[in-house]
């Protein structure tokens, strides 16, 4: 059995190569860069939205304006035409056209006062407009009067009349146009600055949509290549466990081959020798028959080995039950099978979670262990005790006052058929550690030792807690 | 042994020589061993059955009370002989006895699958052997009532 071997494909998916896993540090940052650009555009998109609303606003204004002051004139337009055809021809129905259109330019000079109140050049315009359109009512007002008093008869009088009135009039249009003017000027400026406003909403508007497209594409694009990685992968692992399934049936093969065929010239070994004592005894001598039992002694050793290389190597077919254990239960059922006389202390031993059989056989071979090593001592003391870690792994150890070991031969310690003892000294093939370190390691714990020769040794194992996955 | 075969009634299926003069001896020092017949390997065993190749024409062995079956053996192994074994009418109550140093869990569970009567795992200790051999062939051959 090699154990390196073994080891070596336990680890393979440990260290699969070539792939560094984007670290979710790395993705969180991206995302939040993310949303921190695309939150700014979305801001300044919405501003600059708001600025073009205010300045559309303001061209809305002006037009008004504009609006307005042609309201007013043509008020004026009609005023005239009704107070004229008066001071000719006064009739009713004139008066009431002359009446019905100052309303109107009164009205649009009113409404333009408060329509310029935030500009100041226009405002003084307006007030401007407004004195002469007063001036112009009131002295038209008074030529009605003396009309409709009968004063105002003679047609050259109403001609000077009109005459008089006339340089209010033109100054109203002059006025009003000079307003219209000067409003449009500021419309043109206004929409300018509109359409310049239009045009930066739209690009805000536009690079809001292209980063967030950008940023999908990218995130697609990171998605695929997290996907081809996880993909490579898998097959990778997927090659991986065909090659560990590929190692467990040679294994397999192997230890029934082992199983089989080294025992068989084991038996002829045996029974030959056996069967020479039996029949030839007579032909043999003392020293004869000491060099048959030699044989028949070392064939039994090696029937020991197989058999427990057959124990070691089914160690890692038999199925898997993990649950709660009673460690110190465990203890005492391992103390009593073995019925041992040698005094063994047991200490606290928190419960751990693992498979009771195979948990069972780590505290036999430890414990035998420790009373074969100790065996020798006058007065034997092994304790075993146990914590658990602050993360939940539990950690027990058995200690024994016996022969120990030299730690420049720790890296034997746990190796298949690897004694730091000669079997004169200690019986034992040397698979005990071996069996013990396997079962451990398949509970995703560790085990380890320390010792000194003369002075007895400590081995300790570590097993994850609740919830640890084997 | 050629003109022995109709007196045979043990057939001792063995590929290794030294497990077969075991085997013999065994049988031989508790009276049960006169008519055993020993063959190499799965093929032959099944020649020796069925009366073919190398035993074409000789007479029918009514005497056969048992068969002590390797499972590795070249050829034909002896879990393909049980199955044919089993598969012919003649032989399907014929007494198996498997004996082989596999002591593997699948091995075992086929055997008993196909049909084996027994399974025994061949020690390694010789005398342990040796009182194997002795009690299967005392229960199978006197003990032990076959119909017929």
């Amino acid at each position: 059995m090699n154990q390196l071997a073994i080891e070596h494909v336990a680890g393979l998916p440990r260290s699969l190569p070539g792939y560094p896993a984007a670290s979710p540090n790395a993705v969180s940052a991206a995302v939040v860069v993310a949303l921190a650009l695309l939150s700014t555009i979305a801001v300044i998109a919405w501003r600059s939205i708001a600025a073009f609303e205010e300045s559309s606003r303001w061209v809305a204004h002006s037009y008004t304006v504009i609006a307005e002051l042609g309201q007013l004139e043509s008020g004026h337009s009609r005023m005239r035409l009704a107070w004229r055809s008066y001071l000719m021809r006064p009739a009713p129905d004139v008066l009431d056209d002359y009446r019905m259109s100052r309303e109107v330019l009164e009205n649009g000079r009113a409404h333009l006062d408060a329509l310029t109140q935030d500009n100041p050049a226009q405002h003084a315009r307006i007030i401007a407009l407004g004195d002469v359109i007063r001036q112009d009512i009131d002295s038209t007002g008074a030529a009605i009067g003396q009309k409709a008093a009968g004063s105002l008869e003679d047609s050259a009088a109403i001609l000077a009349t009109i005459a008089a009135l006339r340089s209010n009039g033109e100054r109203i249009g002059a006025l009003a146009d000079e307003a219209e003017s000067a409003e449009r000027m500021l419309l043109a400026e206004r929409e300018q600055a509109t359409s310049g406003q239009g045009t930066n909403a739209r690009a805000w508007i536009v690079a809001g949509s292209v980063t967030s497209l950008a940023i999908l594409a990218l995130a697609f694009l990171a998605l695929r290549a997290t996907e081809k990685q996880v993909r490579a992968l898998n097959g990778q692992l997927k090659s991986y466990s065909l090659r560990l399934e590929a190692t467990n049936r040679e294994l397999e093969g192997f230890s029934y081959s082992v199983s089989h065929d080294l025992r068989a010239p084991l038996r002829a070994i045996n029974g030959f020798a056996s069967m020479l004592e039996e029949d030839h005894a007579a032909n043999l001598d003392a020293e004869g028959r000491r060099l048959l039992g030699v044989v028949r002694t070392n064939a039994d050793a090696m029937a020991h080995l197989i058999d427990d290389l057959l124990a070691f190597s089914r160690l890692g077919k038999v199925s898997f039950v993990r649950g709660p254990v009673d460690m110190v239960a465990l203890v005492r059922e391992v103390l009593t099978e073995r019925g041992t006389d040698a005094a063994i202390e047991i200490g606290t031993l928190p419960v751990a979670y693992g498979d009771r059989a195979l948990l069972k056989q780590v505290w036999a071979n430890l414990i035998d262990n420790a009373v074969k090593y100790s065996a020798k001592v006058i007065t034997p003391a092994i304790r075993v005790s146990g914590f658990v870690h602050q993360g939940g792994d539990r950690e027990y150890r058995i200690d024994d006052n016996g022969a120990g070991f030299d730690m420049r031969y720790y890296d034997k310690l746990f190796g298949v058929f690897q004694r730091l003892h000669s079997a004169t000294e200690f019986s034992g093939t040397g698979v005990g550690l071996a069996i013990v370190q396997r079962i451990v390691t398949r509970h995703g714990g560790q085990v380890w030792g320390e010792g000194r020769p003369g002075a007895g040794a400590t081995f300790h194992f570590r097993l994850p807690g609740e919830g640890a996955d084997e | 042994m050629n003109d022995g075969f109709e007196m045979v009634d043990i057939l001792l299926a063995e590929d290794s020589d030294a497990d077969a003069e075991m085997t013999l001896r065994a049988l031989r020092k508790s009276n049960i061993g006169n008519a055993v017949h020993r063959v190499r390997d799965g093929q032959e065993a099944l020649d020796f059955l069925a009366r073919t190749g190398a035993y074409a024409g000789a007479a029918p062995s009514r005497q056969l009370k048992l068969v002590l079956l390797d499972l590795k053996m070249p050829k034909v192994d002896g879990a393909e002989v049980l199955r044919q074994l089993r598969a012919t009418e003649a032989f399907r109550t014929l007494p198996v006895v498997v004996m082989t140093s596999s002591n593997e869990e699948r091995d075992i569970t086929q055997s008993y699958l196909l049909g084996a009567n027994s399974y025994v795992v061949k020690p390694i200790d010789f005398t342990q052997f040796a009182s194997t051999v002795v009690e299967i062939g005392l229960y199978w051959i006197v003990t032990n009532r076959v119909p017929g």
